[in-house]
């Protein structure tokens, strides 16, 4: 268990090195999301009413996108120099390469998100728990996150892996974006947490679901 | 002390195919201590495959690998551990330091005190200038001294070796034959797969040719 943790780590720390070396992802994708939200905002323009059925919208259309992204690059930084099978034939199990890639992008992900709240804030005049909106985000990226990654895998070896991950990816994810996505709207309409618990069990089921089988699909994916 | 009765890795009965194409057929060979196998064949022959399937990264449709008479696949965190494996590709992130990319490996392999095994490496190959350099920005024969590096720095007892002398020049290839020498004194044992006639290590060498999907002895 300790070693496995440790594994973890390492994955998770060379992925944040890689990034503050290369600037190619959290930089770029969030300067790609930050023209999102504004396009979006200069597309919908909506009455007060409006606004909390349409932000939540936004901030999830938004996170997926950037997710795609994230998720699709740093999968491809592994396969480059044949860092993948590096890693395979190392004494680090796949359940620690695994968890330690979908960690990497939730983090990613959390911290765009964080930003995304903040300029949706603005943007929009909210005056909403915005702080319940972010922790209740965390299981809903951790969930898209941990399927991305399973995905990531399949994609990245094939010629159209771009456009192949969002094909495999998104429709999979569904069940996820549509828990958060009501589960944003009633935390921004002021209803008390009680009424999305519903929407929250079913993030945590999914969740729990790809944390157990995540792994294992990556290992099949990964064997030959 | 060395036990030069056993073999140190065993390749019993493997096979590989790929859909209909067989690339390996009842492959078999054993290498003990001190020894290096040499792997010959014509491009396309499976010498690749077999590397792979022997580095654990792919699997063979049957046959076992023992490794010091024991099973690799029950054993399999142990065998990866006393693997050293230097591919076609240098197995290194481009955008990290030589440094950086070493230090990766050293975690990743539990190496403890790991750098002083980095500093012995790093004076070994001769990168001491180079330590702070991207790996993208080094020369080909540069970036496989540090896989060269990558590889042994976890003390490995055998090494996997797929083309090793490719876009090494001649210096490279003195210090890398003079490693190997040193690796294969030191109790380890190799498996080669090259064009190449080795001789400079004549004396530890097993020759084998990959021919019609078979595995000869030469």
């Amino acid at each position: 268990m300790k070693s496995l943790i440790h594994h973890i780590w390492i994955v998770l720390y060379k992925d944040f090195l890689l990034e503050i070396r290369s600037k190619e992802i959290f930089t770029s994708v969030l300067i790609f999301t930050i023209l999102e939200i504004l396009i979006f905002n200069f597309a919908f323009n909506p009455s007060p009413e409006m606004v909390y059925i349409v932000v939540p919208a936004i901030l999830w259309v938004s996170i997926t996108f950037s997710g795609v992204i994230i998720i699709n690059r740093t999968m491809q930084l592994e396969m480059q120099n044949g860092m993948m099978k590096a890693l395979l034939i190392s004494p680090m199990s796949r359940e620690a390469i695994f968890w330690g890639k979908s960690f990497a992008t939730a983090i990613y992900l959390i911290a765009i998100e964080l930003i995304l709240l903040i300029l949706l804030t603005v943007l929009y005049d909210l005056n909403s728990p915005l702080m319940s909106v972010f922790f209740i985000s965390v299981p809903c990226i951790l969930g898209f996150s941990l399927v991305g990654t399973v995905f990531s895998v399949i994609s990245v070896n094939s010629r159209a892996q771009e456009i192949l991950l969002p094909i495999l990816f998104l429709p999979i994810v569904i069940p996820i974006i549509l828990c958060a996505v009501n589960i944003t709207s009633n935390l921004l309409i002021d209803l008390p947490l009680s009424e999305s618990i519903n929407w929250i069990n079913l993030v945590i089921v999914f969740d729990l679901i790809y944390f157990i089988i995540g792994p294992f699909c990556f290992y099949t994916i990964t064997s030959d | 002390m060395i036990d030069t009765k056993q073999p140190y890795l065993q390749v019993d009965s493997i096979n590989k195919s790929f859909g209909r194409s067989r690339v390996l057929h009842d492959i078999s060979f054993s290498v003990m201590q001190n020894q290096v196998a040499i792997v010959r064949g014509m491009n396309g022959s499976g010498k690749s495959t077999l590397l792979s399937i022997l580095s654990t990264h792919m699997s063979a449709d049957s046959g076992t690998i023992f490794y010091k008479g024991l099973n690799s696949k029950k054993n399999l965190q142990d065998f990866r551990k006393s693997l050293g494996v230097l591919d076609h590709l240098p197995m290194l992130y481009d955008r990290l330091t030589v440094e950086e990319n070493l230090h990766f490996f050293a975690k990743v392999y539990s190496i403890p005190d790991f750098g002083n095994q980095i500093d012995y490496w790093v004076d070994k190959l001769e990168l001491n200038k180079h330590l702070n350099h991207k790996i993208h920005h080094l020369s080909h024969g540069f970036q496989k001294r540090v896989g060269l590096a990558r590889s042994l720095m976890h003390n490995p007892q055998i090494l996997l070796l797929d083309e090793p002398e490719t876009g090494l020049d001649q210096k490279s290839l003195e210090i890398f034959f003079s490693i190997l020498g040193d690796f294969l004194n030191n109790g380890g044992c190799a498996i080669v797969a090259t064009h190449n006639d080795f001789k400079m290590l004549e004396k530890f060498s097993l020759n084998f040719l990959i021919e019609k999907n078979r595995l000869i002895q030469q």
